[in-house]
């Protein structure tokens, strides 16, 4: 083992990570603060939408849905695929030369 | 050394830690030795509390004999000897999440064990408790924390204890009393003196228990339920909450309940999670009514504030606590409580709503009455259905009943009580009273449609749940048969329905909805040809009697399912929606001539046009109509509004839907079977179509320029690139991008995204309506960059906003250029390069304008900060894998660089650099990023630029800098 000098204990000591708590307990002030102000732990009423257009703006305003449908609003799955089939992404390389 | 790390591994906290040794045994090894040698057990079990700390000192008999608890502990701190700041209890990993249990596990047992003997021998509890005392009262955090779980550990094994004996002491009384009426004849001789005996000591056990369970709760709980680490209150709150389920007959009382209800109020979540975890068995277990009142009384109120509080997990607690206590009792929750809770079954998060659903249905539907003397029989929830609808109504939150059907979904079986709704809708009342009104009615209907929708998907709304939520098994059969049994009933009830509210266009837009969700082979399987019949003819009817779009668009989709060539009886709507068409297309064209005979035509000549037109375009939607050629005359009507600035721009977005939608359709017959004269025609009219949107998207009517755009880049993706991987033939259909194509959708953009004017006093509604807007035509451009039918580059003005519009458009622009890298690194990197020129241009601008603003004498710095903003955002997309991106970002330094000296040298000064020579100050943001080799190599590039040029002055300080970090000269990091 190597020997310590006393500095280099000192040193040590100094580092330590134990914590030592100085207050331990919530002092009597801000246990009578905290029972007649409760207003930083009460949140909001969030309400989901309350239209059914806030709604459907919320299904279909997502990043996910805004970039696999069409811009326009077409209703016919058989049509709808017609555009989401060429939603694909290649690389360059795959693409034609003129691209 | 090794004899050090034997006796460690023999030690209690080893063999807890590895979890290797039943906990029984250990607690029978540790009594066993206590009873050969105390002392040296007791030292062990301290020593075990030690370890368990964290502590790696070691407790000698000579410090367990000499010292106080106290002084122990300090000598303890000294030789804590920590490698962290955690100790075991608080540990991550499932090794220490599992020992914190059998830690608990382990005093619980000791103590149980002990119960039988030792325990009373004045001396190893006594011990025990004093050292637990004083470790839990350490301000060494490990020990407070590793003491207090202990002591209360402790704790509940007494209470338990204690509640054992006092059922033992209450048997021998009665055995006692027994004893003492029986005569002096029969009495067993020493019956009662044994019986007195055992009750003594059964007495004098329990106050010795009661005694250190007194010390306990005085010495340490009242000082550890404020202790500054929530994990010790929530400790504090949770083993209180087992004594008083376990031993109510003590611990339910006021001295402690006030505790919990104090800690309502902590300003930690978890703390408050625990007394509420806590407190909801004590009012599940019925036998205590008087015992809970005063305290309810006093903290109701807290306890309603907190199904609103911040956490949703203590939100969600709240309300399930008040169900317990309206179980409990009726009287404690006023109407003004209840409403607060009512209102939570419209919450966004789902978990709170579903609490607050069982709330409602505790209160609302388990006790209406039904209605007496009825005359015919009614489903038993009609009663309950009607103040459902009532409730709906005057909550007034929602206008729909999406999320109200989701709370209540799981809570009451009306909710598919499919002939409950329905009966009510179609059969006359039993009384005058129950006659619904017009709005009830509406709201009936409107849950209903909800109902059914629920039943059909199993999908929960939107923000209720997870996105893209998968059904499980089960879900998916329950969904199966609910859609079979809702189908079979309203095969035969929705055409009345129908019917009888074909005048209602609000009601109708509803009960439309209903056949999506149909199972059609019910029909085939149940024999409903006739009800089928009568169902087409309601549809029939509708069209004919309504006006607007969207009733044609509800009963086109009804068609669309209906007509679906799987079902059997597809043959028969099939015919039914030809006459539909007919009769419109006739109507249409009469229409269309009367157009063409007008000189000039105001809003009610065209309405027979525009009406038709509607149901033109709802019907197009779902069905080709094949032969029947309307190019022609939407043509003649897109001249008209090329012509007209007052054309209703209803009619043009409805004539471009048609042609958009008759390319596909022409598509989709190219698909089944290719024909070269439908390929030309097609290429033929993609391209007027193409070039009509590029002149309408210049219209004086705002929302004409909208539709124009918005079909051009379907049209774009619809004929893009990727056509050909589909057929080799689709070549020619593939429509050419050039940069006039380019630079009209960009003004478009410019025009009405990015420079619009914002509509004054908007409500919030429309504030929202008109931003989904914005992001739907943004993204329409954005897809068209990541579907590689524009060329990145054609994205340099829509990056350049990433930061000014981050929280609007933020998403969209970073979805572009991630999935843009897909495509090529390169070029997104040259792309972002060039966005920065373009806001470095702008910078230079708003200069130039201060300047002119102030006059020449004036100073005007230039504000780089956008810039420096911009670049700092894109430098982060680069994401932390170096080698992945060398080459993009040399690209970025390339064109930068290329653009920051070109020209080297001022025009009229060849000493000061040229004008753009300060663009080189973003340079540094996209350094950090930069391989050794590269930055060598992109310093030489510099270096040959520069030439034999001399760069000195103030003016040269940004190439100056660049240089110095191309060679990564000390103190010269990236400008703050």
């Amino acid at each position: 083992a190597t020997a310590q000098t006393p500095a280099a204990r000192q040193a040590i000591k100094r580092k330590r990570k134990l914590v030592i708590d100085e207050v331990k307990e919530i002092d009597s002030g801000s246990m009578k603060t905290q029972l007649s102000d409760t207003t930083d732990i009460v949140g909001v009423l969030e309400l989901a939408p309350p239209t059914r257009r806030l709604m459907h703006l919320k299904e279909t305003g997502g990043i996910e849905k805004l970039f696999s449908f069409s811009a326009t609003s077409i209703f016919s799955k058989t049509l709808q695929q017609l555009i989401t089939r060429n939603m694909v992404t290649k690389p360059l390389e795959q693409m034609p030369p003129d691209n | 050394t090794y004899a050090d790390q034997q006796s460690e591994e023999k030690g209690y906290f080893h063999h807890l830690l590895a979890g290797k040794t039943n906990i029984q045994v250990l607690v029978d090894q540790w009594i066993d030795s206590y009873q050969a040698n105390r002392d040296e057990a007791l030292i062990e079990l301290m020593q075990f509390f030690l370890d368990s700390s964290g502590c790696k000192g070691k407790l000698t008999q000579a410090m367990y004999l000499k010292m106080e608890h106290v002084d122990m502990l300090r000598s303890m701190t000294e030789h804590f000897d920590e490698d962290t700041s955690e100790y075991p209890i608080v540990m991550s990993g499932l090794q220490y999440k599992k020992f914190r249990l059998s830690f608990s596990e382990f005093v619980v047992l000791l103590i149980k064990q002990s119960s039988y003997s030792v325990i009373y021998d004045q001396y190893m509890i006594d011990n025990l408790v004093t050292l637990l005392t004083a470790l839990s009262d350490s301000p060494v955090r490990a020990f407070r924390h590793t003491g207090t779980l202990a002591v209360l550990k402790v704790m509940t094994a007494l209470v338990d204890i204690a509640l054992t004996i006092s059922i033992q002491r209450d048997q021998c009384q009665r055995q006692y009393d027994a004893e003492r009426q029986k005569t002096s004849a029969k009495r067993a001789a020493d019956r009662l003196d044994t019986l007195t005996t055992k009750r003594k000591e059964l007495e004098e056990n329990e106050n010795e228990i009661k005694s250190f369970m007194n010390f306990i709760f005085k010495g340490v709980f009242i000082h550890r339920y404020r202790d500054v680490v929530p994990d010790i209150r929530c400790l504090c709150m949770s083993e209180l909450g087992e004594w008083m389920k376990s031993y109510p007959m003590v611990f339910l009382d006021d001295i402690y309940l006030k505790y919990i209800g104090w800690t309502l109020y902590d300003k930690v979540g978890d703390c408050r999670l625990r007394c509420l975890l806590a407190l909801i068995p004590l009012f599940q277990t019925t036998d205590f009514v008087g015992k809970l009142e005063l305290f309810t009384n006093r903290f109701k109120d807290r306890i309603v504030q907190m199904t609103v509080d911040c956490e949703y997990e203590v939100a969600v607690q709240a309300v399930k606590l008040l169900t317990a206590v309206l179980k409990f009792s009726e009287r404690i929750l006023e109407d003004k409580d209840c409403e607060n809770i009512y209102e939570l079954v419209y919450h966004s998060h789902r978990q709170i709503s579903q609490a607050a659903g069982e709330f409602l249905n505790q209160k609302l539907f388990h006790k209406a009455e039904q209605p007496s003397n009825s005359s015919k029989r009614r489903s038993q929830n009609t009663a309950f259905m009607y103040l459902l609808v009532q409730f709906f109504i005057e909550s007034e939150l929602h206008e729909h009943a999406t999320y109200l059907v989701d709370s209540m979904w799981d809570q009451h079986l009306m909710m598919k009580d499919w002939e409950c709704m329905t009966d009510i809708l179609l059969e006359a009342p039993d009384q005058e009273e129950d006659q619904l009104d017009d709005q009830h009615e509406n709201a009936l209907i409107e849950i209903m449609v909800c109902c059914v929708r629920q039943a059909a998907t199993g999908e929960y709304p939107i923000g209720r749940g997870q996105p893209n939520r998968k059904l499980t098994m089960k879900e998916q059969k329950q969904k199966e048969d609910d859609k079979k049994v809702l189908t079979d009933h309203f095969i035969s009830t929705l055409p009345r329905l129908l019917n009888k509210y074909v005048a209602d266009a609000d009601k109708l837009l509803n009960l439309l909805q209903i056949p999506l969700y149909f199972n059609y082979e019910v029909y085939t399987t149940t024999r409903r040809e006739r009800d089928l019949d009568v169902y087409l003819n309601a549809l029939s009817d509708i069209v004919q009697r309504h006006t607007t779009a969207e009733i044609f668009d509800a009963v086109s989709k009804c068609f669309e399912c209906i007509c679906d060539v799987s079902f059997t009886l597809s043959n028969r709507a099939i015919a039914y929606r030809g006459n539909i068409i007919d009769k419109i297309l006739a109507n249409f064209n009469a229409a269309m001539g009367i157009f063409e005979e007008m000189d000039e035509a105001d809003e009610d000549d065209l309405y027979p046009l525009l009406l038709n037109l509607r149901k033109i375009d709802a019907f197009h939607q779902c069905y080709d109509l094949g032969n029947v050629d309307l190019w022609d005359k939407i043509h003649l009507l897109f001249k008209a509004t090329v012509d007209n600035e007052d054309m209703s721009p209803e009619i043009a977005d409805k004539c471009f839907g048609i042609a958009n939608r008759s390319i596909l359709w022409g598509l989709y017959q190219l698909d089944i079977q290719f024909d070269k004269d439908l390929l030309k025609k097609l290429v033929k009219r993609s391209r007027k179509l193409c070039t009509l949107c590029q002149k309408l998207m210049l219209h004086t009517n705002t929302q004409i320029c909208h539709y124009a755009y918005s079909t051009l880049c379907d049209l774009l993706i619809s004929l893009s690139p990727h056509l050909v991987d589909k057929n080799p033939d689709y070549q020619s259909l593939t429509i050419e991008i050039n940069e006039n194509l380019i630079q009209s959708l960009l003004t478009f953009l410019n025009t009405y995204i990015f420079f619009a004017e914002e509509p004054k006093n908007q409500d919030e509604q429309a504030k929202i309506e008109t931003l989904h807007k914005r992001r739907n035509l943004l993204a329409a451009y954005c897809k068209l960059i990541v579907h590689n039918v524009l060329p990145i580059q054609a994205a340099t003005n829509i990056l350049k906003y990433y930061v000014k519009y981050s929280n609007d458009f933020g998403d969209l622009i970073k979805n572009t250029f991630t999935r843009a890298r897909d495509i090529s690194k390169i070029h997104t990197a040259k792309t972002m390069a060039y966005s920065l020129m373009a806001v470095f241009k702008d910078c230079v601008a708003s200069r130039d304008a201060a300047q002119q603003t102030a006059g020449n004498d004036a100073v005007i710095n230039i504000d780089l900060s956008p810039l420096r903003e911009l670049a700092r955002r894109f430098n982060l997309s680069f994401g932390l894998d170096m080698a992945k991106q060398r080459e993009a970002l040399a690209a970025l330094h390339r064109e930068s660089i290329r653009f920051a000296l070109t020209p080297l040298f001022n025009h009229d000064d060849p000493t000061q650099p040229g004008p753009n020579v300060l663009f080189l100050e973003v340079l540094p943001e996209f350094s950090s990023k930069l391989l050794k080799p590269d930055k060598k190599a992109i310093f030489d590039h510099v270096d040959k630029l520069i030439h034999s040029a001399t760069i000195e002055g103030d003016a040269w300080q940004p190439l100056i800098n660049y240089r110095r970090i191309l060679n990564d000269e000390p103190g010269c990091g990236v400008a703050p």
